[in-house]
């Protein structure tokens, strides 16, 4: 357990585990997880949910782009906390201090958070176009440290709309995208799958391309870890107990722009959703 | 082949990171622990009284990270009635003080019922200043890594059912231990 949630934030934080936060985690029942952790559900639609496109401009002939994309995702302040039974307020996975609460058989003490305000954190893809529609993959083969394994893929379609459409002073497309990541270890499996669709535009102006969208997206984050505390779950083998959280997620706008130079191309763009994201890629584009 | 693959990724995602690099920074873990005082004592009189010790270093969570706790601070106290003779009431007072007797907090429950109120928390309200009295006990932790108490317990005016009274219970104090990363 300690591994797997070292590997998580190696990759997504760089920052070193506490043993005692694996410790509160697995005394956590399934409710108790869910208000713990649906910000880390948000947090994951989030990240695997952005950074599809810049442009709304799709190649009808060939066209292949490389992509490291760089994101930095704002946790806002209602996420950082949740309520217990008794209205006693407890850190979520990104907030700060855990409760302690007197009850029958002595104080509860509740798991800490990271006390993170903003996540940075990034993603390769690339991208084949031809005939008006792209398709985009985002792969991260098993990687493994150790004990645990994790994992990426992602793939996602995109279509143009404008091509239909003459003289129309905007690129338009359509765009749908599917995205899973799992980290899994001998106490702990963390598995997320992400969709979302999102209808964007761009309209480039020499040099430099806005661009923005409108996506609507869904997550869902599975959890399945040894349960060590005293409240009844989904009892699996091995007492494990799965949890399963949908992420708050669910509409998002986004707003950016586009420099290209030559094959280069930079962008930026901010993602206004239950998380805010800022967003910046590194494109190589033939 | 695979190693290679392997690296090539984790390679290209912490390079992704390198956009940003202004998160946060972790440094510090807040951790509670809590100190139990198991506390037990009968007679006949209608004053009875009892006392535990217990060092922070008695207790696991303490323990395991005693030698990156950076300080500690006082969160929250509360007292149980485990188990009492038949009917016993009286005025109960909760003390707890350092390792030289010097009380850091005291605190009074009055005509409290305990054969009725097993097993029910009870908060004990600590005042501005005895919780400055209790954080200043605990503020050169970082030095000595441990830190001692005494817990008493004293239940007078008792009226019961019968005799000998009993009274089980424990005192619990919740401190906040920041650990450093």
């Amino acid at each position: 357990m300690k591994k797997v949630l070292l590997l998580l934030f190696l990759i997504l934080f760089a920052v070193q585990v506490n043993a005692q936060f694996e410790d509160r985690f697995n005394d956590l029942s399934e409710n108790l997880q869910k208000g713990y952790s649906t910000p880390l559900a948000t947090w994951t639609g989030t990240y695997l949910n952005s950074g599809g496109y810049y442009s709304a401009s799709v190649s009808k002939i060939f066209g292949f782009k490389l992509s490291l994309v760089g994101m930095m995702i704002f946790i806002p302040d209602d996420q950082k906390t949740f309520k217990l039974s008794d209205g006693t307020e407890t850190a979520t996975f990104f907030g700060e201090k855990g409760a302690a609460v007197p009850e029958t058989g002595g104080y509860v003490v509740y798991p800490p958070g990271i006390n993170q305000t903003s996540i940075p954190t990034g993603i390769p893809q690339v991208a084949l176009s031809t005939l008006g529609s792209e398709v985009m993959l985002r792969y991260i083969p098993a990687v493994d440290i150790e004990d645990v394994s994790f994992d990426l893929f992602g793939i996602g379609l995109k279509h143009s709309v404008s091509q239909y459409i003459p003289l129309l002073p905007v690129d338009i497309a359509v765009q749908i995208m599917y995205n899973k990541f799992s980290l899994e270890g001998p106490d702990l499996t963390i598995g997320t799958s992400n969709l979302a669709f999102n209808a964007h535009a761009s309209r480039s102006f020499g040099l430099l391309t806005l661009y923005g969208g409108l996506q609507y997206e869904s997550t869902s984050l599975d959890i399945e870890y040894v349960f060590t505390g005293t409240e009844l779950g989904q009892v699996l083998d091995d007492d494990k107990i799965k949890v399963s959280l949908d992420g708050d997620n669910s509409v998002r706008l986004t707003l950016g722009a586009a420099l290209r130079l030559a094959f280069l191309v930079l962008n930026a763009d901010v993602n206004f959703g239950s998380q805010t994201a800022v967003v910046a890629g590194l494109n190589f584009e033939f | 082949m695979k190693v290679i693959l392997n690296r090539f990724f984790l390679l290209t995602l912490f390079a992704s990171f390198s956009f940003f690099n202004g998160c946060d920074e972790l440094t510090n873990l807040p951790i509670n622990v809590p100190m139990v005082f198991p506390i037990s004592t009968s007679g006949t009189n209608t004053t009875l009284t009892e006392s535990a010790s217990a060092c922070l270093s008695q207790f696991d969570d303490w323990q395991q990270y005693q030698e990156d706790i950076q300080s500690a601070t006082f969160v929250s106290a509360a007292y149980w009635t485990e188990s009492a003779s038949s009917g016993l009431t009286g005025n109960v007072n909760v003390t707890v003080s350092d390792n030289l007797g010097n009380v850091l907090f005291s605190v009074s429950i009055p005509n409290y019922a305990a054969s009725s109120n097993i097993d029910q928390p009870y908060t004990l309200e600590l005042t501005e200043n005895e919780i400055i009295a209790f954080n200043d006990y605990l503020s050169q932790v970082g030095d000595s890594g441990d830190r001692c108490f005494n817990a008493s317990l004293t239940i007078s005016n008792i009226t019961g059912n019968s005799t000998p009274y009993s009274l089980t219970g424990r005192v619990e104090v919740v401190v906040e231990a920041d650990v450093e990363l």
